[in-house]
């Protein structure tokens, strides 16, 4: 493990730890407005992690195994009220998949726990931004009905404000290649789960101690990666291949949050979150396609990486087009938290490498 | 009474008055379509040649009527009509795109059958090389059907239901938009449950599902509704006037009104007058009324005739006090429902996720409004609790001592209502249930189920005299 990657994993226990004494709202979906959530006074966490072979097991009980297995660890966390999930004081549930769905169900019926629905359209309609405003608007008022709490637009700006400045210097060291995958990687999860107010300072830090020089590098694009599911960067990195990740546990989660005007109310917050680029499941999703083209023409990638989860099929069902439109070599990887998936996944990577001439 | 075979009704066709087959005609061409299983199993059909039949003309009517479907699509698109492939919503766009004259609409989910009865996985196959594999539910036969257009002419434009839907057909819509079919998207809503939590927004209930939801949904759904009329519109060349949706809506309540009562006769039964299999293929023609609305309500009218004829005689092709079994969501092999009928089994209550199309539109608002309203029924869209609910209140209705819950693998909604629906069944009704997924099986019938199958059919028969003897 290098020196970087321990500082920024060190850094998100002390984040956590931190947790213990706030009140928690956690999601998943980057397209949340997570500054609403702090305008609640409440903390805004999004949990991608706990990804364990325990927890998957867990959800296993509760739903069949050709659940997702990012739901399934949801619910096994939550089921064995362990790490950050046992510290969740509300969820806020936004339906990006079926599964998803019907998995914050289980989560809020089977399990208690405290979740509020959001429906996160598919469609990129100006009626859809709309819609989905409203439903961030009702959200929000039923929070603050249950919990007596009361918006403050003024908290919500000044975190929108940290979120995009931490984000602008984490997208600029992402798009520099110099930081290594795993390193990378754990700086999106510390936005995920920390305050966003100065981290811009940690992750430059963190970015000029980074002497990583990559011999290739990759665009990884595919589902959410779990802060646990790292076995495919490490391999990269042993290889020393860098990766862009453009997913929604990395570039994915910024785009939207980096330039334009700060929001002036709950419907705008959602709006601004909304418009954040496409993922592989917007209908249609010509818009996903051409964002991995225009960075494959801005980065000039030697291959691209994509690695999905098993059972989602709405990255799945995608590989074949993705390998068909963009020429480049393409790895498929697919990940299930599951005891064995590791090397499996080494073993491809290897292959893989070949490829690429190392 | 018994059920005969394909080739039994072959041979009677001869026998058939001339007059009922001169009414069994289609739009457009008045085309008859009334030929026997035999014959569409020659055409293609295998499964046909397996399955066992009621043996009244009704039902010759129904089965041909629906295996003719693809003929009134090519003759439709010979004749110069629209053709619109309806996806997912299952009850909800059809009465908005039958308002355009010189139309038909299919749903292309429907395809999902194909494979099976077709007895060959050639859809699957081709589907499998534009990108959609085994790990997607067999409704990926559309997109197979889409690139071979073997099923129905091309669509001049595809209706596709997102949002609240399955991710598999999600799935394979956009890939059928990628092969360049011509597409609307339209947003349907979640329907969240009502609880405590939900303080703020406004809940109403459907008048006769009695779904709660929340009315910012129904109107969303209603919008979205408006945006299809719009674009029917642009591809018509025309303007869709109240009054052609409001003819639409009549003709697809009374096809609602038929199939509700046809459910409810048959259902109710202690010797239910029809086969479960007729039952099934009456029901779906409620989504969509199997592209000719006008046959449809002739159709149903004959099934109704001949179950009413039947109670009132005490007829029926079940033999005395049959095992009564809810069934939920529909079973891709057709041949499964034989199997529970030879078991000493009979279909009396389903839940094959549209029942939100049995229930009539609402007539003192608009068309867009009442189909808006309508669509907050459909189960897909809420929570598999709900689903549940229904299948409860409906088993117990219907006085069902088992339920079968025949899943699809690869169908992301399987893997969360199984467990809800058999929790729900045994906590609340003491019943037992029966759950697999239904393998893709050609010509015969899978073994593994068919012991599952029978074993459950034993256990309920032994619990009846359990219950008899105390």
């Amino acid at each position: 493990m290098s020196p970087a990657y321990a500082a920024c994993l060190e850094r998100i226990e002390a984040e956590r730890a931190l947790l213990r004494h706030e009140r928690i709202a956690a999601y998943h979906c980057s397209a949340l407005p997570q500054a609403v959530i702090a305008g609640l006074g409440m903390r805004p966490v999004r949990l991608i992690c706990s990804a364990t072979p325990q927890a998957a097991h867990e959800g296993s009980r509760l739903v069949r195994p050709d659940v997702c297995p990012l739901v399934r660890t949801l619910i096994g966390n939550v089921s064995l009220r362990q790490g950050l999930h046992a510290l969740v004081d509300i969820w806020i549930g936004l339906c990006t998949c079926d599964h998803m769905r019907r998995g914050l169900d289980v989560l809020g019926d089977t399990l208690g726990a405290e979740v509020y629905p959001v429906q996160l359209p598919a469609t990129r309609t100006p009626e859809a931004a709309a819609y989905y405003a409203s439903e961030v608007v009702r959200t929000v008022r039923d929070i603050e009905a249950n919990h007596s709490l009361s918006y403050d637009e003024t908290l919500a700006r000044q975190w929108h404000i940290d979120y995009a400045t931490a984000s602008r210097a984490l997208r600029a060291i992402a798009l520099g290649g110099r930081v290594r995958p795993t390193v990378l990687h754990a700086m999106f999860h510390l936005l995920c789960i920390a305050r966003p107010e100065g981290l811009d300072e940690f992750f430059n830090q963190l970015a000029s101690s980074e002497t990583f020089c990559p011999r290739r590098t990759v665009l990884m694009i595919g589902g959410p990666l779990a802060l646990e599911d790292t076995t495919a960067l490490e391999e990269l990195e042993l290889l020393g291949i860098g990766v862009v990740p453009l997913q929604c546990t990395g570039l994915g989660m910024l785009d939207a949050a980096t330039g334009g005007l700060v929001p002036s109310d709950i419907a705008s917050h959602a709006v601004t979150a909304f418009s954040r680029p496409p993922c592989i499941r917007a209908r249609p999703n010509d818009e996903a396609f051409d964002r991995i083209g225009h960075y494959i023409a801005d980065l000039k990638p030697d291959a691209l990486v994509f690695q999905s989860l098993t059972w989602c099929d709405l990255w799945h069902t995608e590989r074949q087009r993705i390998g068909e439109r963009f020429g480049l070599p393409l790895l498929c990887l697919e990940a299930d938290y599951a005891e064995g998936c590791a090397e499996r996944l080494r073993v491809r990577i290897d292959a893989f490498s070949e490829v690429l001439g190392l | 009474m018994s059920k005969i075979t394909a080739q039994q009704w072959e041979q009677r066709m001869d026998a058939i008055p001339e007059g009922f087959k001169a009414r069994c005609t289609t739009q457009p061409g008045a085309v008859r379509y009334l030929k026997s299983p035999y014959e569409y199993a020659c055409r293609g059909d295998d499964m046909l040649h397996r399955l066992r039949y009621d043996d009244s003309l009704a039902a010759l009517r129904l089965w041909a009527f629906i295996f003719s479907e693809k003929d009134r699509l090519f003759a439709a698109r010979d004749h110069g009509w629209r053709i619109f492939a309806a996806m997912k919503d299952l009850g909800s766009v059809p009465v908005i795109s039958y308002a355009v004259p010189r139309s038909l609409t299919f749903y292309a989910d429907e395809l999902w059958w194909a494979p099976c009865f077709a007895e060959r996985p050639h859809l699957l196959e081709v589907a499998a090389r534009y990108g959609a594999g085994e790990e997607l539910c067999y409704v990926r036969a559309a997109l197979g059907a889409m690139v071979t257009l073997e099923y129905f002419p091309r669509p001049d434009l595809c209706i596709a239901g997102v949002g609240a839907c399955c991710d598999d057909f999600s799935a394979v819509m956009q890939l059928i938009e990628a092969i360049g079919m011509p597409v609307h998207w339209w947003e349907m809503p979640v329907r969240h449950e009502r609880s405590a939590l939900m303080r703020t927004g406004q809940f109403m209930r459907t008048r006769i599902g009695r779904t709660a939801y929340l009315e910012s949904a129904r109107r969303f759904a209603a919008g979205q509704l408006a945006g299809i009329r719009a674009r029917l519109e642009d591809i018509a060349g025309l303007r869709i006037t109240e009054r052609m949706l409001d003819a639409s809506r009549t003709r697809f309540n009374a096809i609602r009104a038929r199939v509700y009562a046809l459910r409810e006769l048959v259902y109710s039964a202690e010797r239910p007058p029809l086969p479960g299999l007729e039952m099934m293929l009456a029901e779906f023609i409620a989504i969509h009324a199997c592209s000719d609305p006008d046959e449809s309500v002739a159709v149903l009218d004959g099934l109704l005739d001949i179950a009413r004829a039947r109670l009132s005689l005490d007829s029926s092709p079940f033999g005395p006090r049959p095992v009564r079994v809810f069934w939920a969501t529909p079973s891709t092999d057709a041949t499964l429902v034989q199997l529970l009928e030879d078991l000493g089994g009979a279909i009396t209550g389903t839940e094959y996720m549209i029942s939100h199309a049995f229930y009539e539109l609402a007539t003192d608002v608009s068309v867009i409004d009442a189909v808006a309203e309508s669509s907050m029924d459909d189960p897909m869209t809420g929570s598999a609790r709900m689903r549940a609910r229904r299948i409860v209140a409906e088993a117990r209705r219907f006085g069902a001592e088992g339920v079968i819950i025949s899943g699809i693998s690869g169908a992301s909604h399987c893997a969360f209502d199984e467990a809800a629906i058999s929790h729900m069944v045994r906590e609340e009704l003491g019943l037992p249930v029966l759950s697999f997924d239904v393998p893709f099986s050609p010509g015969r019938i899978n073994q593994q189920v068919q012991t599952k199958m029978e074993a459950f059919m034993e256990v309920l028969k032994d619990r009846r005299m359990t219950t008899a003897g105390a």
